[in-house]
């Protein structure tokens, strides 16, 4: 009893959170809030953007133009959110700081 | 019709399914190894929810467009052949590039305290740990 | 280190594993440096390519041992690899200042060679952001997990088990340890 009450409470929680889910738009819809531009363009005809509100399809159309990378996501993380990998790897070595202060050293 | 709905949904509810197990371990289990492993798998949920939502197409590459024109046009000429377009949404790729290495941090972090909790308390239940005080 | 000067390691991996680790290990190691030089390329770049470094250097600590892993890479090395990844960052990001743009300026700044789409010395402070953070991400697991290797933990409880009233007080739950 004691552990059915939780897996119960779970369960109902991922019921109702499914029954959130299921008032989304479907996976790889763009009805969504940020692709109001994309909605409005035509795909296929559709030239370089000076000025887009939405910021991915900026990135999507610009993004070789800006930074001179093939690759999209490195564009991303390199160049447009440069300050964000920055502190990231600051992250990653105050961590590693964390680990050996608190496991690295011994005793007396 | 449900069926239907499911089937076009069906990246979110393993989402939720993985959120609520995540959860149950980080809340039940009284491990705390235990409780380290549900969080990453709540971490997971995270990341699956972001790279299924982001799977919007957003047309040609940046390399299209950027490239000279009879590459463009060629590319084009593809892509209306196909019906389809490769690009999807580089956003939360990015960020979820950025989520993964902190979440490596913090599972870091964890464990090494769990380690100095086992020295001090010889124990890692939390219910011992709570009831000993000191 | 020669044949005899090698110590003899924690535990014997077997003749097999330790065969196939050794010729691995490079190759493991190329392909991390082939995705942290190629991150703006193809997919990949300096968190992946140094995550695959590292794990060369995992399977190695698993499969020799940790005094024969740390002896290629000891903490101070690895730190300091870390650090010269992160200052290679910055210094990237501090060129752009030094020529009148904003911080991490790319293209603008023009002083990195920006050649054309799809060579390797093409993108700019991207080229060499991608090899700082390899580094630094290569050396920081690494350093990670040979930590968590060693673990030169304190023996308070352990030694002294029996002398705990902690111990005593909680002996008749311990069997529920492992839920």
């Amino acid at each position: 009893m004691k552990k059915f009450l939780p897996a119960l409470l779970f369960t109902f929680f991922a019921f109702t959170m499914i029954a959130v889910i299921m008032r989304f738009v479907p996976i790889g819809d763009p009805h969504l809030p940020g692709y109001a531009d994309f909605i409005a363009s035509d795909v296929t005809k559709a030239k370089v953007i000076e000025k887009a509100d939405s910021v991915a399809l900026h990135y999507a159309r610009n993004g070789s133009l800006d930074t001179g990378a093939l690759d999209i996501i490195a564009a991303t993380i390199f160049d447009y959110r440069g300050y964000d990998t920055l502190f990231e790897v600051t992250v990653l070595f105050t961590s590693l700081i964390g680990v050996l202060s608190v496991i690295g050293t011994k005793e007396s | 019709m449900w069926i239907g709905m499911i089937l076009s949904r069906i990246d979110y509810i393993v989402t939720v399914i993985l959120f609520c197990i995540g959860l149950y371990a980080l809340i039940v289990k009284p491990n705390l190894i235990k409780k380290i492993i549900g969080m990453n798998v709540i971490e997971t949920s995270v990341y699956l929810f972001f790279i299924a939502s982001a799977d919007v197409r957003l047309g040609p590459a940046s390399w299209q467009w950027a490239g000279p024109p009879e590459i463009k046009d060629a590319a084009e000429a593809a892509l209306a052949a196909a019906g389809q377009v490769p690009l999807v949404n580089p956003i939360p790729s990015a960020l979820i590039l950025t989520a993964i290495v902190v979440s490596v941090s913090l599972t870091a972090i964890s464990l090494a305290l769990s380690i100095k909790i086992y020295e001090h308390y010889g124990t890692l239940d939390t219910r011992k740990i709570m009831r000993l005080k000191g | 280190m020669d044949e005899k000067n090698r110590k003899k390691p924690e535990y014997d991996a077997g003749v097999v594993i330790q065969l196939v680790t050794r010729m691995m290990c490079p190759f493991i190691m190329m392909f991390g440096i082939y995705l942290i030089t190629h991150g703006h390329l193809t997919p990949g770049g300096g968190f992946q390519g140094g995550v695959v470094i590292a794990s060369a250097y995992i399977l190695f600590a698993l499969v020799f041992g940790k005094t024969e892993a740390r002896a290629g890479a000891s903490g101070f090395t690895l730190k300091c690899l870390a650090s010269t990844g992160i200052y290679l960052y910055i210094g990237a990001g501090l060129a752009g200042i030094f020529l009148g743009y904003h911080f991490l300026a790319n293209k603008a700044a023009g002083i990195f060679p920006c050649g054309m789409l799809g060579e390797l010395l093409s993108a700019g402070t991207l080229f060499w952001i991608d090899i700082g953070v390899g580094l630094a991400v290569a050396s920081i697991f690494t350093d990670l997990f040979y930590t968590f290797l060693e673990e030169k933990r304190d023996d308070v409880y352990i030694k002294n088990k029996k002398e705990l009233p902690l111990k005593r007080r909680w002996s008749d739950v311990d069997r529920n340890d492992s839920e």
